[in-house]
């Protein structure tokens, strides 16, 4: 396996730097502009792509998470030719190939299939055609305060997928800790209010992902499964089992300052954890599941395409595929944010860093995340809609953690969710009637 | 006859033409000197302005052209971000307006070290927009600081940001500690321009601090507190980065601005038509209420 593969990435790697190589011959100095949400995570791979094409710089524009897609969104729909690549959210791919963003690169298949998984590959594909190239993949895992846990007498949940324990187990613990004062809070999540975090806890409680149809334009998030969910969510708020009023952002260190004794979380806080002064032992147990349903854990992360409007797009191309396809790129690429890349040799590469970092905590991590990603891994709904479904979940789930009734918050997303789809529809069938 | 009516004709002629003249350099430096603001009006508001009447009305297609309005107006979270930006509205402008004025008077009294009180007071301005809501994000937390320190002297504990009528009194108050200080620049400048005589001259026929307030001050502050009046009630309508930042809106809508909502729906859904519609709606909202301002306080003595 891995000679052709390493053969087909030298032969991407070559026809890359001779195609740049007529360019940055022929004409003068070249900016490639990369909007992305990772600030300082493309350094690395910036410096390496620039120091083999001479006379081509990379200029990173780095934006908060939560702006991307309204940068996204503003910047490429009025046809700013200033931005080359952009970074692309899977699930929202199909809205942004439906507004004519991306450059197609169905050509660039076979480099493809030879540098990474069918499923990251899928994840770029709308209409059997790919849009972007793949970059990292995730997974969600269940961090634990050993400390906490032992001296509190509680069992200490094991590595791998067998000791997976159950949602039901981990609440039982958090209540024990919290009503005994031993912990602030039980859980707390890096992703919290987040579709991407709470689609695998509905669908292992035997709720549909909540976009429905071929097309995925019908919601359905007000079913007696979705309200069952809704009143475990809030539940576990209300009853102070996880902390109300902390964003995304403040998550990992309220775990990393040992206030709660869980956190529902990716990769990327192993390192964060890692690094921090953490007030005794922590640990990595597998992601939970319902007693009753299936296993379910999140996949997907952020891939990497060419805009539509650059007038760069060649050597645009050639920057992606040495950042995604190449297994040194993709290496660097994902050296700093820690995120687990999808191109198997870096990969590889990557279980190796993070088992430097936590060396402990980690000696199951590698096998943990292909089983997932192999066995259990779901991805988000493709749907030109998952934009409109996403931002009203996330407000939804906000608000049944901050207390609001859940039959009543699904109730009215699934109802705005009819409104705002139908009008997708009614303004995408305008929009092709004008082309036409 | 003949040939005086030739001079004269001739006289007024040149007087015509050296007329003309000076009119027309008048007119050149005119147009010089206003074409930058002319532009950079055009550019910046004419338009803009234009471009969302487009956008808003589509003419030509299939749809009818004010079906984006009849979207908006049958869009519940449409309806009650126009409720909110109303009630916050009737909240925030007297609390901000009433504090800087009060601030105003007593920054004008003497009283010891007003000079490090008003850069106190005016020092929040200083701070960015964005940096300030990041403060109060952790502030406000259900275990944050103000919270902390309520149970520290026994008073209860306040959803400030999870529950929606305290989260809308959570945007009031962050946008009056930047506002208050800033609006009461103009009020105190308005007061040092009130004769000190009339002051004088009431005390000794025996007016106190309260009737000289509403006697004299608030008399003559009518012109800066008008001001202050329509330029707030503005920049409040316009309130978009504390919501952005503390409470996205939520939670249930209960801070869902107009600003906001329009920015969410132009782009995060990325329906610029709806959104450029509710841009006009908002824009008459403002004109209608700063109309009504204009009549209740007319400056007719000036």
């Amino acid at each position: 396996m891995r000679g052709p593969r390493t053969l087909s990435a030298a032969i991407v790697l070559v026809a890359g730097v001779a195609v740049t190589g007529c360019q940055a011959s022929g004409s003068e100095e070249v900016t490639l502009t990369f909007l992305n949400p990772h600030a300082g995570a493309y350094e690395p791979v910036a410096e390496a792509f620039e120091q083999a094409h001479p006379g081509v710089s990379i200029e990173l524009q780095s934006v908060p998470f939560e702006q991307m897609v309204e940068q996204t969104q503003a910047r490429l729909s009025s046809g700013d030719t200033s931005i080359d690549i952009v970074s692309v959210d899977p699930p929202r791919l199909a809205n942004m190939v439906q507004q004519g963003f991306l450059t197609e690169e169905t050509d660039h298949l076979p480099e493809m299939e030879a540098n990474v998984s069918q499923a990251a590959i899928s994840s770029v594909t709308v209409d059997d055609r790919q849009w972007a190239y793949p970059l990292w993949t995730s997974d969600n895992f269940l961090f634990y305060n050993r400390t906490l846990l032992e001296e509190a007498g509680l069992p200490v949940p094991g590595p791998t997928s067998a000791d997976r324990l159950t949602w039901e187990e981990v609440v039982d613990m958090s209540r024990s800790l919290v009503d005994a004062g031993d912990a602030q809070y039980g859980i707390g999540m890096d992703q919290v209010d987040r579709y991407y975090a709470l689609q695998p806890l509905l669908e292992s409680m035997g709720a549909g992902p909540g976009l429905e149809g071929p097309d995925g334009l019908t919601p359905a998030v007000d079913t007696e499964e979705w309200e069952r969910f809704g009143q475990w969510y809030g539940g576990l708020y209300a009853d102070g089992l996880a902390p109300r009023g902390v964003d995304p952002a403040q998550m990992v260190d309220l775990f990393r300052a040992g206030h709660s004794a869980f956190l529902l979380g990716g990769a990327s806080a192993i390192g964060r954890i890692a690094d921090g002064d953490f007030p005794g032992e922590w640990g990595i147990a597998p992601h939970p599941y319902f007693a009753d349903g299936p296993i379910v854990t999140p996949t997907d992360s952020w891939a990497i395409g060419v805009s539509a409007t650059s007038e760069h797009q060649e050597i645009a191309r050639d920057f992606v595929q040495f950042a995604t396809l190449d297994p040194q790129g993709a290496q660097l690429a994902s050296s700093v944010n820690t995120l687990p890349p999808v191109q198997h040799e870096a990969f590889d590469e990557y279980v190796g860093y993070i088992q430097e970092l936590a060396p402990e905590q980690t000696a199951h991590f590698g096998e943990l995340f292909q089983e997932d990603t192999e066995h259990y891994a779901r991805h988000r709904p493709t749907s030109a809609g998952y934009v409109q479904f996403e931002s009203e979940m996330n407000n939804a789930f906000s608000d049944i953690r901050n207390g609001a009734d859940p039959r009543r918050v699904l109730g009215s997303a699934q109802e705005a969710l009819e409104r705002q789809l139908d009008r997708l529809r009614e303004l995408a069938a305008e929009a092709e009637g004008n082309e036409r | 006859m003949t040939s005086v009516t030739a001079r004269t004709e001739r006289e007024v002629t040149r007087g015509r033409t050296r007329r003309s003249l000076v009119r027309r350099e008048t007119w050149i430096s005119a147009v010089v000197l206003l074409l930058p603001a002319v532009v950079l009006l055009l550019l910046l508001r004419i338009i803009p302005t234009v471009t969302a009447m487009a956008e808003a009305v589509p003419l030509g297609g299939e749809r009818s052209p004010w079906s984006n309005f009849a979207y908006i107006f049958s869009d519940p979270s449409f309806l009650n971000s126009v409720w909110v930006t109303l009630l916050f509205s009737v909240i925030v402008n007297p609390i901000q307006i009433a504090l800087a004025l009060a601030l105003a008077v007593l920054l004008t009294k003497h009283i010891p070290a007003v000079g490090l009180w008003r850069t106190f007071i005016l020092l929040p301005i200083a701070v960015p927009q964005a940096v300030s809501a990041i403060i109060w994000l952790v502030m406000l937390r259900p275990d944050g600081p103000l919270n902390g320190l309520a149970s520290a002297i026994g008073l209860p504990t306040v959803p400030w940001l999870t529950e929606p009528g305290w989260a809308l009194i959570s945007i009031v108050i962050v946008c009056s500690w930047v506002g208050v200080g800033y609006w009461m620049t103009f009020l105190v400048t308005g007061i040092k321009e009130i004769p000190s005589s009339l002051y004088e001259a009431s005390a000794l026929d025996g007016a106190n601090g309260w009737r000289q307030f509403w006697s004299i001050t608030l008399p003559g502050l009518r012109r800066p507190l008008l001001f202050v009046l329509v330029a707030d009630t503005v920049s409040n309508f316009l309130v978009f980065a504390p919501v952005r930042i503390l409470t996205q809106g939520g939670p249930q809508g209960g801070t869902d601005l107009l600003m906001h909502n329009i920015s969410e729906r132009a782009y995060t859904l990325g329906d610029t038509q709806a959104a450029s519609a509710a841009t006009l709606v908002l824009v008459a909202i403002v004109i209608v209420v700063v109309t009504i301002q204009f009549r209740m306080l007319p400056g007719k003595e000036d």
